[in-house]
């Protein structure tokens, strides 16, 4: 990076640290701690919301994955706006009428404490792991490609991220994300302009569009109704729905973002304000990717994205590297002439036709001939990935973006890896406090509360960093808990659907069908292979059925004492 | 107030849907456009 992405990066973090700390000058009790403050409008809430999903990987593997496979993705959120309307009209009102702090907190008014502290217990264990993932995902990839040491990105992210958070509670969040959000999305308007501006100019926008198609990135929607296939219109409407519902509306750290502790009103409007940018905003971000690699169709693209393992190989196996790279660059070659048959206008249709049967199997030919470089790479040195998309857009902006532009780059991507990790530290804190503490400790006054909160947001803080530092050694634990999270959001979805539409069941029969619930998602993932949005609704219905039936079966005076 | 532990009172449960309905049916609207448009554009590059 040159001294003027440099100077961008550190004036954009420093000015939004600057404005977060600011924010943290009217916490003075537990309540403003906890609650991001009634003052806050709905677009605040809304881009808090936004921002909260939007983690740095967002943007750093979305490129690469349309990349890989085009608009697909854009798929799984089919189901946001549906959930959308569906918190708004049910949810966002319970809670509100109740004045909750936590979701967690409606489950003992509806059913009884051990049901609360399990979901509690469940959201921390799962959210604590994943900031601390959040965190080193970002750092990696940024190390990588940067050459800065992994222990000194995971040490800035966490820290400032920390400092901000403690001092100013989901007030600081709320108001600091909004900020980030203004990054993030100015740097992605740029990053699309450089992008276009980047391409041959001999190549019209059309022409980008038509060579994009014929290699199958502009297939944004798939009405099969395979169960298998990862992302279809199906999977994203239904299975979408089952996940953004659970997500929005039983994990903490998005439920804190619009239970802002002002009116009603302005949390719906936020809601409703994601649920109309998110598919756009996807949308948009997969095109910069499609983008990329209508640049590489026309530009040559490195044999692998990675250029630190890259150079690693050709240390160890010089010979390997430069038979693909030769076998890649001749590939490259005969595509950019077919191409260019494709897109002349003097050649026949016929001649077209031939043309693009050729430009796509030339670049499944080169397709090809990049993963074996990463299977070469995987062999030659274990624990090194394979798999380059995630650094592909990284590599794009800092080979060919304009200078300036490559540190307001940087600094979307650790200004979005902030702002989901204050989010998640920041509910973990409110969490530990209203769901383990205060019931434990109900004379607590509250400064003293707020003392522990605070103490609680630093200590899942340092928990996530360390975690993030010692993340490197325990590759099996991480693909664990990404497993593990996404098993976990249909029993919590129907633990909360039980109890906002069950009148008659109770908190044993709840509490008993989410422990089984959990179980028979895990059986179904490791019997079945079924793409995972689907475990989403089978965990959630079977919570539904079982509870329903449990209630019925068990005893009267027992179900009445739960 | 939220009511006893074990005797859920009727604020936890669904509210009317009131006069957001207008709201949602627009949100819906935006949802349908985009997948038609999208699948409009898969349809143009099969």
């Amino acid at each position: 990076m040159s001294a003027i992405d440099w100077a961008v990066l550190a004036g954009t973090l420093v000015a939004i640290v600057a404005y977060g700390a600011a924010s943290s000058r009217r916490v003075r009790s537990a309540d403003s701690f906890l609650r991001a403050g009634a003052d806050l409008r709905w677009w605040t809430i809304g881009l808090s919301v936004i921002a909260t999903q939007a983690s740095a990987i967002t943007f750093l593997s979305v490129p690469g994955q349309a990349y890989e496979d085009g608009l697909g993705f854009v798929q799984f959120y089919f189901g946001l706006p549906l959930a959308m309307v569906l918190l708004s009209a049910v949810v966002a009102p319970v809670y509100h009428r109740l004045r909750l702090y936590t979701a967690y907190e409606y489950l003992e008014g509806r059913f009884d404490r051990k049901t609360r502290q399990l979901a509690a217990l469940l959201f921390l264990v799962s959210r604590g792991l994943a900031s601390g993932l959040a965190i080193y995902a970002p750092a990696l990839v940024l190390s990588a490609v940067l050459g800065w040491p992994v222990l000194f990105t995971n040490l800035l992210l966490g820290a400032t991220t920390i400092a901000y958070t403690v001092a100013g509670g989901s007030r600081a969040v709320s108001r600091t994300q909004a900020a980030q959000m203004a990054v993030v999305f100015l740097g992605l308007v740029a990053a699309l302009a450089a992008a276009l501006a980047s391409l041959p100019r001999e190549v019209t926008f059309g022409q980008s569009l038509e060579l994009a198609g014929a290699l199958g990135r502009l297939h944004a929607v798939d009405p099969s109704p395979r169960l298998d296939t990862r992302y279809t219109l199906w999977s994203g409407l239904v299975g979408g729905l089952f996940v953004q519902l659970a997500y929005f509306g039983t994990d903490q750290s998005q439920v804190q973002r619009y239970l802002a502790g002002g009116p009603l009103s302005q949390s719906r409007l936020g809601l409703l304000m994601n649920g109309l940018l998110k598919v756009p905003m996807q949308l948009f971000i997969l095109f910069i990717g499609v983008m990329v690699f209508v640049f590489y169709q026309l530009s040559p693209p490195p044999l692998f994205f990675n250029r630190v393992t890259l150079e690693r190989l050709r240390e160890r196996d010089g010979a390997s590297v430069a038979r693909l790279e030769g076998a890649y660059r001749a590939a490259f070659d005969d595509k950019r002439a077919a191409i260019d048959r494709m897109l002349s206008r003097s050649s026949s249709p016929a001649a077209a036709e031939a043309a693009r049967a050729e430009v796509r199997a030339l670049e499944g030919r080169m397709e090809s001939l990049r993963r074996e470089t990463g299977a070469l790479a995987a062999r030659a040195f274990p624990g090194v990935d394979a798999k380059d998309s995630d650094v592909i857009f990284l590599r794009f902006v800092l080979d060919h973006f304009p200078r300036g532009l490559v540190g307001l780059l940087v600094a979307l991507i650790l200004s979005a890896a902030m702002s989901a990790n204050s989010a998640a530290l920041s509910s973990l804190g409110a969490t530990t406090v209203v769901d383990f503490y205060r019931p434990g400790h109900p004379g607590a006054g509250d400064a003293t509360t707020l003392l522990v909160a605070r103490v609680a947001t630093a200590a899942w803080g340092v928990l996530a960093v360390l975690f993030a530092c010692f993340a490197a050694k325990l590759d099996n634990l991480i693909q664990a808990v990404n497993v593990v999270g996404s098993l976990f959001y249909g029993p919590m979805l129907g633990l909360f659907l039980v109890g906002f539409f069950l009148r008659r069941v109770r908190g044993t029969a709840a509490f008993a069908a989410t422990l089984a619930g959990e179980a028979a998602v895990l059986a179904t993932a490791a019997l079945l292979n079924l793409g995972y949005l689907w475990y989403n609704v089978i965990g959630c219905a079977i919570v539904v059925a079982l509870a329903a039936v449990l209630e019925a079966a068990l005893p009267p005076r027992r179900a009445a004492g739960a | 107030m939220p009511a006893e532990p074990g005797q859920p009172g009727e604020e936890h449960f669904r509210p009317p849907l009131g006069s957001w309905g207008r709201i949602y049916a627009l949100v819906l609207a935006a949802l349908s456009l985009e997948v038609l448009l999208l699948w409009l554009l898969s349809r143009a590059f099969p």
